[in-house]
């Protein structure tokens, strides 16, 4: 069966590179956590632990058969999106993590989402408006934004507005989740905004520099000569161009975003992926880190996967895979 | 015989580039002084608990009584280590993967920058956490880690770059006249991409010193009494009420460092194309 549409054939073979770099980076994700230093067991043992106790720990890790069979083990765990048992609190990681993600997800999508307003409009200003007052003062505060590291800025709102000013809570969620919805918003609010200014600052400086590509381009130049205004010429021509090389970068920036909501998620003590993970790894909870580890993953590869397909639709001539032909 | 070295220096220097180097020039010499004196030992706890800023203690002490400006020098040398060990490991894979990859053909090409095109959206402190469970907590796990992230960034450029000089009329020329591939790589491709390369590796300097700092704040980097200026913002939570100078000197150290790299870069992009100074 051969598929005639152009676009259709894009994804049919897009979709098989994601297929492809999934197959490639289980294995490595698994090798890479087993070659960990110390035998996984010893978390779960007491000092002078005897051989039947060692025995009996690694049988029920599952670490007392061949390397390959337990990567059929994770590979069923995977399928059944169980990903094994924590060997902390023995708890299924799967259900675990999705208890987390109730923070993580909203934590990180509103604060994108926040973020490239913002970035969209003082992006166009710093753009448009680079010699008045509030131009320059938008261009030096988002160059300072982007050296800023995110805890700290987590840390001086915390000092600001939760202990100089008791306004927001210092950190915490509520033991209720969403069904205490206004104390989850209230303890949410300092996290988004730590993360809205850190990724407004990086996103400006993108917006900036498209919007400065479209007001030098030819096209903008020739509808301006027949007589468009300025906003009018980007409203028909330059918002379809400018979109596709923003959409690569934003594909990039949501996962940056993703990350930057794991090291909030610890300055603000949230129960989210993040600090999931962090205690994973310093006690050497391996299931865990695999499990959130393996879905981040993933994640990233279907964000840069509709990435390239909504890239692809908005500007056909667009083709990654013979680029370098023509670079 | 002055008049022409005013001249050459006026040309190649700009404001950016200055500031930069002063910047961090400072912060560098601050981390290398660090290893022959500090005001104090870094694990000296001789000092009053949490005391403000005085003449003794210039940056005043940590909640142990340690001096925080030995501390906050001691950070800035963990930050220049890492960037320059990454950097470095950054620039030998990814130069040495961008030019295979210029070279490659298609099928091969396509293999390598899709798979480089994948990795680069893989976040630098995932990597790093992969790298941190698999051999330990320690610097050098996190100096790998955000080399290998920096080598994902040159090798692209470096492909992208390479492509374009192997397709210039003097690059055919001396592959017409035989001149080798290695031979090709060091007289045509190296001289004429090095210039980009740098200031791509320059902001990467900086970038690092910021992953090592989110990587320690969590409690993965190198472990005490190693004082990396992430590790003191997160020894600093704690007591942000009563002494909010232990939060903000790494934090502004850290902030300072970025800025002056930032700058630096941008510096050094001017002065080799003086024609991109609108940007």
């Amino acid at each position: 069966m051969t598929i005639q549409h152009p676009f259709a054939r894009y994804l049919f073979r897009r979709f098989f590179v994601l297929l492809l770099s999934l197959v490639i980076a289980t294995p490595i994700l698994f090798i890479l956590l087993r070659i960990i230093p110390g035998d996984p067991s010893n978390a779960l043992l007491p000092v002078g632990a005897t051989q039947e106790q060692i025995d009996a720990a690694r049988h029920s890790l599952g670490t007392d058969v061949s390397l390959i069979s337990q990567f059929f083990t994770w590979i069923h765990h995977l399928v059944t999106f169980s990903f094994g048992k924590s060997l902390i609190s023995e708890a299924s990681v799967g259900s675990e993590i999705l208890q987390k993600l109730v923070v993580t997800v909203p934590l990180t999508l509103i604060s994108f989402t926040i973020a490239i307003f913002v970035a969209l409009v003082s992006g166009y200003v710093i753009a448009f408006r680079s010699r008045s007052w509030y131009g320059r003062l938008l261009n030096n505060v988002s160059q300072f934004g982007i050296a800023i590291p995110v805890f700290w800025v987590g840390l001086l709102l915390i000092y600001v507005f939760s202990l100089r000013n008791r306004i927001f809570p210092a950190g915490g969620f509520p033991s209720e989740g969403w069904h205490d919805f206004p104390n989850a918003v209230k303890s949410l609010v300092l996290p988004c905004l730590t993360i809205v200014l850190v990724m407004s600052s990086s996103l400006t400086r993108y917006v900036r520099s498209a919007t400065l590509d479209v007001l030098d381009s030819d096209y903008i130049r020739t509808s301006r000569a027949l007589g468009f205004s300025i906003t009018g010429s980007i409203w028909r021509h330059a918002i379809r161009n400018a979109a596709a090389p923003l959409i690569s970068i934003l594909a990039i920036e949501l996962s940056t975003t993703f990350v930057g909501a794991v090291v909030v998620e610890r300055v603000f003590a949230l129960p989210g992926l993040g600090s999931m993970l962090v205690t994973g790894i310093s006690e050497h909870d391996f299931p865990v880190i695999q499990g959130i580890l393996f879905l981040s993953t993933v994640g990233v590869m279907f964000v840069g996967f509709f990435a390239d397909a909504l890239q692809k639709f908005l500007d056909p001539r667009l083709n990654r895979y013979s680029q370098g032909a023509i670079n | 015989m002055t008049q022409p070295l005013v001249q050459s220096v006026k040309e190649n220097l700009n404001k950016r580039l200055i500031f930069g180097s002063i910047i961090v020039g400072f912060i560098i010499v601050a981390g290398l002084t660090s290893i022959f004196w500090t005001p104090y030992k870094i694990d000296d706890t001789s000092g009053l608990r949490l005391e403000p800023s005085s003449l003794s203690h210039l940056l005043g002490t940590d909640k142990l009584g340690r001096d925080l400006l030995s501390r906050t020098m001691s950070g800035a040398l963990v930050a220049v280590e890492v960037g320059f060990f990454a950097v470095l490991i950054g620039l030998v894979l990814g130069l040495t993967i961008g030019i295979l990859a210029g070279y490659a053909q298609k099928k091969s090409d396509d293999a390598i920058s899709s798979t480089l095109d994948i990795l680069i959206a893989f976040p630098t402190l995932l990597l790093a956490m992969l790298v941190v469970t698999a051999r330990g907590q320690s610097l050098a796990s996190a100096i790998i880690s955000i080399g290998i992230g920096i080598s994902i960034i040159v090798a692209r450029l470096t492909r992208q770059l390479t492509k374009k000089i192997l397709a210039t009329d003097f690059a055919l020329a001396a592959k017409l006249s035989g001149t080798s591939r290695i031979r090709v790589v060091f007289l045509h491709i190296l001289p004429n991409i090095w210039h980009t390369i740098l200031v791509a590796v320059a902001l990467q300097f900086g970038l690092a010193g910021l992953a090592e700092a989110s990587l320690s704040y969590l409690g993965l980097g190198a472990p005490p009494p190693s004082a990396s200026w992430g590790s003191l913002l997160q020894e600093a939570q704690s007591t942000i009420y009563t002494s909010p100078i232990s939060a903000i000197a790494p934090g502004l150290s850290l902030v300072v460092l970025v800025i002056g790299v930032n700058l630096l870069a941008d510096g050094l992009r001017i002065r080799f194309d003086p024609q991109s100074r609108q940007r």
